[in-house]
């Protein structure tokens, strides 16, 4: 009997000891399957061909090096988050900063979040509209265009970007901006500095910990434009709005899975090396 | 250390467990029982009936002018019913023109009188006769018979309920749509209609509700499915199989799978359906239209699911597949075969998805073991490895067997991934005299010529831009790819600068007014006419039907087969305008559209099965007795396509043909005589090769140059649309 209740209160430390592999579990279990395993197989397919799976080592990496389509995507798609982001970053910061500084605007800030609420297949309707041969600025101008095959498609796709972001964007730096003591702020107004100042040396400052989220978020929703893309072009566009999204999903339609899997793979190191090289920039920060 | 090192073994192990990576023997977890398809051989084989009924075990086989075939024993065992009386035999038999009986042997019919003048009458199975006067007789009517044996007559939109026992007909209520379809039992009738089924209680003698899940399941199926009513419940047969349903329940259960058995065979209708209960579970007879009874029985021994399944994909449903499956089904009962189409009617996706579907299934191992090339990317497809080589099955097919010019077409290197079944001829018709011309600048030469001589009315078979491009591309799109698998450049430019030229000449023909009457009748953008991306090959809507859309016109073409419908209604029509027919001009003069293209999946698992089922595709077996859209690839089942089942003084067809002055003329086509089929033959020995081509370029070419026939582009400015857009999908 006492030895039973040894057992029992030893059992009770190991479970106390080791709690936090039970609390992990659930979550480690979900990634693993869903997300881990998964790419494991694709890392595994990148370097087999993809239906007979003979080993082929490094050559389906270095066929997608040299494939045009493959460099259009990545060129169209890079410089798509080359412009879209730090327009967006430092517009929707204006934004926020306007509507902190007027209280009476606050209480409409949800309503910026609307356009996020629209469907990608309303936003095609308006395109629809708005850019095709018959739609409304070809009315206007008594021009016979259909936008979405010229390179204006780009600035199209970078407007449309921005009037579904700008918004969410405001709202999650309304929200960094709210946790800046206002201690700071008057004790840097008391010292004399004017508004410039202000912000870049005190509130810019403690914004950088929302920043790093506001980037991330920013460049994974830069990635879902490709929806109304696909919606009102289809799987081959207008070269300037050709995307890494489109030659993904053509691949594995015309079943180039080694393709696929090298192009999922680059895709992962690079968006992953880019928010670790942000995390490590933001860490020293904090520092 | 080593706890945590067994924690995350442990872990790992529990990962590999819950995802599948450890091996259940499949019998182990397989459910035992399915049902089977027998073929029920009947006395007289070359006879097919009007109906199949039943009452308990007693099953009836109505014939309309001979004596039905009858079985006590739930339709083990047929023998010869009653012989219909000389009376009957003698002034009823050959004016029929509808009839149904029941399982006692009373029947109900309409027979001819006069032109447009109909007699309805009922015979009980003692001879008494009543007549139907009650019903016009300008009026042809629709006969059911239900379950228990009476009739349901449909009249327009009117319902009436016939009791043979008191020889009574009873109006029941009007049906809001047209009934195309009605089946009862005691106590409750369900009457078909586009919308959706009426119900209405027989006893209670009022409508009931509509039930919805009922109204969706049998939505764009009318003429497609019969029901059996029981109670509550019934039966329902569909080209996706056998269904059991009890009314109002949503509950919709399938009992047999219609794509392992001939119930999904699209190119037979469902002539009747019996239900024969039995210890166990019931036993289901359906009989065809082609004159086959089969009989369905449960066999609890089998597993549920078969598991010699032999997996055949194409994208659109294809009669001529369909046939192939029922005849290897028949042939190997061993091996079931299931046809799965990636877009059909109900499932309402894009080619793009269905292709995503497809890439899906093979990634994961659960791909089709058979696939139909004609709207899948070939080319694609055999650069990635995806097809098996089939270069034993080409060593075989000797060149006095096969057409061997159009499965060479496919070659390359010396390999050969996919072989066409069939294939159809693009040709040209029009005077003698002026059919020449071999290249496409030649037919641009001769219709200006044309234009001068007539300048109004159509000179050739299309009447837009879109119609034009896919009419010329018959002839010519094999020509756009070059060897290395690029564009070419030139074959495309001067494609779309002869095409402009041949559109010229058609549309200066035109005022606004026939354009338009043409483009509305259906004609306008051709895609449903000719060309494999649309629509496979079909017999009737080939050149034929060119002549019959626009009379008087110079010239016309289409695709064109020695199928029994297609070959004898061109060379009637030929005939009549005393014109002659060559191959259609193009960049690929000479050669074959081919269709119905045969691979084998390279990750498939069943290789073996897969190369019996492509070997007896191309049997003489099968293509000899298959009713084949276009030419037979064998060269034995093309001969005999040609041995004259039809006299050649006899009438094969009338025709209703309307003139280019507005006269109505009737015209008697006869089949084709041995000089006609000489001829056709010398054309189809000549081919040098199939004319093939990549869908995204077809497309491209077709989109662009479209635009560029309406000159809303310069030719260059076509070519460069089309070169950049093929070029990202050639790239990738």
């Amino acid at each position: 009997m006492r030895k039973m209740c040894s057992c029992t209160f030893r059992n009770k430390g190991w479970i106390h000891k080791n709690a936090k592999f039970f609390f992990l579990l659930p979550g480690v279990m979900g990634i693993s399957i869903f997300i881990l395993l998964p790419f494991g197989d694709v890392v595994v397919r990148s370097f087999h061909t993809s239906l007979t799976g003979e080993f082929v080592g490094l050559n389906n990496y270095v066929s997608l090096f040299g494939n045009v389509a493959f460099g259009l995507a990545v060129k169209n798609t890079i410089r798509f988050i080359v412009v879209c982001i730090p327009f967006l970053l430092v517009v929707s910061l204006l934004l926020a900063l306007m509507i902190n500084a007027t209280p009476q605007w606050e209480k409409y800030k949800y309503l910026y979040l609307l356009p996020m609420a629209v469907p990608a297949a309303t936003i095609v309707l308006v395109w629809r509209m708005v850019f095709e041969k018959q739609g409304f600025i070809n009315k206007f101008r008594g021009t016979h265009i259909a936008f979405m095959e010229t390179s204006d498609s780009f600035y199209i796709l970078i407007g449309s970007y921005l009037w579904k972001n700008i918004g969410y964007t405001m709202v999650l730096w309304l929200a960094g901006l709210k946790t800046i003591p206002n201690d700071i702020l008057e004790a840097a107004r008391v010292d004399g500095a004017n508004g410039v100042q202000r912000f870049f040396f005190v509130t810019l400052p403690n914004l950088k910990g929302s920043m790093y989220t506001i980037v991330i978020i920013s460049l994974l929703n830069s990635f879902k434009s490709f929806r109304e893309v696909f919606l009102v072009s289809g799987a081959y566009p207008q070269e300037d709005i050709y995307l890494l999204q489109h030659i993904l999903g053509n691949w594995f339609t015309n079943l180039d899975l080694d393709k696929m899997a090298v192009g999922s793979v680059l895709c992962v190191v690079v968006i992953g090396g880019l928010c670790m090289v942000l995390a490590g920039l933001w860490n020293r920060e904090v520092e | 250390m080593r706890r945590k090192i067994k924690l995350v073994l442990g872990f790992w192990g529990l990962l590999l467990g819950i995802t599948g990576c450890g091996t259940v023997r499949e019998e182990e977890i397989a459910e035992r029982g399915r049902y089977v398809e027998e073929v029920v051989e009947l006395p007289m084989a070359d006879v097919t009936y009007t109906n199949l009924v039943q009452k308990d075990s007693f099953i009836r086989l109505t014939s309309m002018n001979g004596p039905d075939l009858v079985s006590a024993d739930g339709g083990r065992e047929f023998r010869s019913g009653e012989m219909p009386s000389e009376e009957h035999g003698k002034n009823i038999v050959p004016n029929l023109l509808d009839m149904a009986g029941n399982a006692e042997g009373d029947r109900l019919f309409t027979m001819y009188e006069d032109i447009q003048c109909y007699k309805h009458m009922f015979i009980s199975k003692t001879g008494e006769s009543v007549s139907l006067d009650m019903f016009p007789s300008s009026q042809i009517l629709q006969y059911f018979v239900t379950v228990d044996g009476s009739f349901i007559v449909l009249k327009d939109n009117d319902v009436y309920r016939f009791d043979s026992a008191r020889g009574e007909c009873t109006f029941l209520f009007e049906s809001q749509g047209y009934p195309l379809y009605a089946a009862a039992d005691e106590s409750l009738l369900y009457v078909a209609e586009e919308a959706g089924v009426w119900i209405f209680d027989l006893k209670a003698q009022e409508m009931k509700v509509q039930d919805e899940v009922l109204n969706a399941f049998l939505a764009n199926k009318a003429g497609e499915y019969l029901l059996y009513p029981k109670e509550e419940e019934m039966y329902i047969l569909t080209r996706d199989g056998l269904y059991l349903y009890e009314l109002y329940s949503g509950n919709m259960i399938r009992l047999i799978d219609g794509a392992l058995c001939s119930m999904g065979d699209i190119t037979r209708n469902y002539v009747g359906f019996a239900v024969v209960e039995t210890e166990h579970k019931p036993e289901f007879l359906i009989y065809y239209s082609d004159g086959s009874l089969l009989r369905y029985v449960y066999d609890a021994t089998l597993s549920k699911d078969p598991e010699n399944v032999l997996k055949v994909y194409g994208m659109y449903e294809d009669g001529n597949v369909r046939q192939l499956i029922t005849a290897f089904q028949k042939e190997h009962p061993q091996i079931y075969v299931k046809y799965e189409v990636g877009i059909d009617s109900d499932n309402g996706i894009t080619p793009e998805d269905a292709m995503k579907n497809l890439s899906t299934e093979i990634a994961t191992g659960s791909g089709p073991d058979i696939l139909f090339m004609d709207y899948l990317p070939y080319t694609s497809y055999r650069e990635k490895g995806a097809l098996m080589e089939l270069g034993d099955i080409r060593n075989e097919l000797e060149d006095s067997q096969y057409f061997v010019s159009v499965v060479d077409g496919f070659l390359e290197d010396g390999e050969l991934y996919t072989i066409p079944l069939t294939f159809t001829i693009p040709v040209m018709g029009g005077e003698r005299e002026k059919l020449g011309a071999e290249s496409l600048s030649e037919l641009a030469a001769l219709l200006e010529e044309e234009r001068k001589e007539k300048p109004n009315g159509s000179i050739f078979s299309f009447v837009d831009a879109r119609g034009a491009l896919n009419l010329l591309a018959q002839s010519s799109m094999g020509a756009w790819i070059q060897e290395d698998g690029t564009l070419s450049r030139e074959e495309v430019k001067d494609f779309l600068h002869q095409s402009k030229r041949i559109y010229d000449a058609q549309m200066a023909g035109f005022s606004q007014e026939p354009h338009f009457r043409y483009t509305s009748a259906g004609w306008g953008t051709g895609e449903n006419l000719f060309i494999r991306y649309f629509e496979s090959y079909g017999a009737c809507d080939g050149v034929g039907d060119a002549i019959m859309e626009f009379p008087g016109q110079s010239f016309y073409a289409g695709y064109l087969s020695n199928s029994k419908d297609d070959f004898p209604f061109f060379m009637g029509m030929l005939s009549y305008l005393e014109d002659d027919y060559a191959w259609m001009p193009g960049q690929k003069y000479g050669t074959a559209l081919p269709s119905t293209l045969i691979s084998i999946s390279n990750t498939s698992e069943k290789k073996e099965e897969a190369m019996l089922f492509v070997e007896y595709a191309l049997s003489e077996n099968f293509q000899r007795f298959a009713l084949l859209n276009g030419i037979p690839i064998h060269k034995k089942a093309y001969d005999l396509r040609e041995i004259c089942p039809h006299d050649t003084r006899q009438m094969y067809s009338l025709v209703m043909y309307s003139s280019l002055e507005g006269n109505d003329e009737i015209i008697e086509i006869y089949w084709p005589n041995h000089l006609d089929f000489y001829l056709l033959d010398g054309k189809v020995d000549r081919i040098t090769g199939v004319n093939y081509c990549d869908r995204r370029v077809y497309e491209a070419v077709l989109e662009y140059g479209e635009a560029m026939l309406k000159e809303e582009l310069s030719l260059e400015e076509a070519m460069d649309k089309i070169e950049k857009n093929v070029q990202l999908y050639l790239s990738e």
